[in-house]
């Protein structure tokens, strides 16, 4: 048994199933298939997040790996006109080269030293896309790029990039597998030794913690997976520049999720995401529409306050 | 490299470490044969912790070198140095805090070797050796709710828990009453009848002299006396080290 009382994985269970089966009680609803497919490609960049922020690393900089993830993939789809599904998934190697630079300089920074190292780490790329005119159109960027393509399967199709009910469940399935690897991560050896990192780094090396390693291993899936959800968000949106991809909002967010919905519970980041997002869109903005997106200011401190291990783990709390 | 005559032991060459102008420690030199059991004494600033902290691998020496077993370990990191049969406790206990004791135990096991044990059999290790130092019925308690005589003794099951051939024990007795330290001399004799060999540094005696083969007597980073307790009790050279008159403290002036 965890020390913490944490939700057992049946909420997860059934938030899961209520996911998968709303849009057949109500078959004509773009908006809501829009706002939680996006939900759920923000869980996954909060998940994505939070695998680094198990080795106990709070990143302000992983807009970094989702611009270049987003770059990477928007590039190759323009210059070679490969299927954006194989371009997301090369692209986000780039977030990785990006990941072993990071891992090598920023390997002694700890807490908000490497919080501020990482916010302006996100400048680097970002200056470098906005200049070079020649491969990536500097800060006019890239319009008209190439939606997620239709899938077929004798009779059944999926307009992936068209039908939003079909990038919903696109979507939906990527946060769903994104948090089965990453409850299966938290039980395993590895994710044991990065809590061990988290609780207590001394105490980790001196029992034969290799800390360098297994937190690298954390950056790098961590960057990967990022980068995956900023080339999937540019092809959904079907064009790219610098400051929307390279963007403080696309740090904060995932950071801001996770920290709501509990970074020690799996689904934590994703619960944080599916209730957040949507109460931003859909109910904030109708209502507020000039400061709506400030809900996540005030959650977060009223998180931070009341609610430190996030609203997952509450009781342990009181 | 130098031979390694004792095969299985702890070999200390020369070591010295300066930070900045300050000697911390000049030239020291001593073995460690298996199963033997070495305390480290000496007033505070002596050097203890450091020539603790350079053999476990935390601190890297200015001169000299540390071998182990015939292998020099000098710039081996401490975590590898655990796996390979180095273990260590800290003078202010190193917990895992949301973990309870047997998780902490258990990571020992899992992590401590280069070859590790499945996670039930780390489990049973966990168990096991937390019977052995007395703390079973805290066995699902958090460590950051335990005691600093459990802790103590969470850190040392956690040690423990790594199969180590050697054992480093920093200070175990500091900020501790003497029933604690009483239980912990018990403790610890125990595990040197299992063959285990230990290298404790202690600034108080009440523990280090009772279970030690061998003492060595470090003042002002210098070994100023070695030999067995009974006799480095009675050095003046010991007690006017840590009395802080006489001698001892006229040579450095």
């Amino acid at each position: 048994m965890p020390a913490k009382a944490q939700p057992p994985s049946v909420l997860a269970l059934a938030a899961a199933l209520a996911l998968l089966g709303w849009p057949l009680l109500f078959p004509v609803a773009p908006l809501y298939y829009q706002v939680f497919g996006m939900a759920c490609l923000y869980a996954t960049l909060a998940l994505a997040w939070n695998l680094y922020a198990l080795s106990g690393a709070l990143s302000l900089g992983h807009a970094a790996f989702f611009g270049l993830g987003a770059y990477g993939s928007a590039l190759l789809s323009h210059y070679f006109q490969w299927s954006p599904l194989l371009t997301i998934v090369l692209g986000a190697l780039a977030s990785v080269a990006f990941g072993v630079l990071w891992g090598l300089f920023f390997r002694r920074l700890r807490g908000v030293y490497l919080g501020l190292a990482s916010l302006a780490a996100v400048e680097i790329p970002k200056v470098i896309i906005d200049n070079w005119d020649s491969l990536t159109y500097g800060s006019m960027g890239i319009m008209g790029l190439e939606r997620l393509p239709v899938l077929s399967l004798g009779a059944w199709e999926a307009a992936l990039g068209l039908d939003l009910k079909a990038q919903y469940y696109l979507l939906l399935i990527l946060v769903l597998a994104a948090a089965l690897f990453s409850k299966l991560t938290m039980e395993s050896r590895w994710g044991w030794a990065l809590r061990a990192l988290r609780e207590n780094e001394t105490a980790a090396t001196a029992i034969g913690i290799r800390a360098n390693r297994e937190r690298a291993k954390a950056l790098l899936g961590s960057a990967y997976l990022t980068g995956v959800c900023g080339g999937l968000y540019v092809h959904i949106l079907g064009l790219i520049e610098p400051a929307l991809v390279f963007n403080l909002h696309v740090s904060a967010l995932p950071l801001i999720f996770s920290l709501f919905g509990g970074r020690t519970w799996f689904f934590g980041p994703v619960l944080g995401a599916l209730i957040l997002y949507p109460l931003e869109q859909l109910v904030l903005q109708p209502l507020f529409p000039m400061v709506h997106a400030g809900i996540y200011g005030v959650v977060i401190i009223l998180t931070i306050l009341f609610f430190p291990q996030g609203i997952s783990v509450w009781k342990k709390a009181t | 490299m130098e031979k390694g005559d004792l095969k299985n032991s702890l070999e200390v060459q020369r070591l010295s470490k300066r930070f900045g102008e300050h000697k911390v420690l000049q030239d020291i030199s001593f073995s460690l044969p298996e199963g033997e059991v070495l305390g480290i004494i000496g007033p505070n600033g002596a050097g203890k912790t450091t020539l603790f902290n350079i053999i476990a691998g935390w601190i890297s020496p200015s001169e000299g070198k540390v071998v182990w077993r015939g292998k020099d370990i000098t710039g081996w990191p401490p975590d590898r140095r655990c796996r390979e049969g180095l273990a260590r406790t800290f003078q202010i206990p190193q917990v895992f805090p949301e973990m309870t004791a047997l998780e902490n135990v258990r990571l020992g096991a899992w992590f401590g070797q280069d070859s590790p044990p499945g996670e039930s059999q780390a489990t049973e290790r966990a168990h096991n050796l937390l019977e052995i130092v007395g703390l079973t019925d805290k066995k699902h308690t958090p460590a950051r709710e335990l005691s600093l005589m459990q802790q103590r003794l969470l850190e040392l099951a956690r040690a423990l828990a790594t199969e180590p051939q050697i054992l480093l024990v920093d200070e175990i007795a500091a900020g501790l009453s003497l029933k604690a330290v009483n239980r912990l001399t018990e403790l610890i004799v125990r595990l040197r009848g299992q063959g285990l060999t230990l290298l404790l540094t202690d600034h108080l005696l009440n523990l280090v002299v009772p279970v030690s083969d061998r003492l060595l007597a470090l003042d002002q980073g210098k070994i100023i006396a070695a030999g067995p307790p009974e006799a480095l009790m009675r050095d003046p050279r010991v007690e006017s080290a840590y009395l802080g008159t006489g001698e001892a403290a006229g040579e450095e002036g």
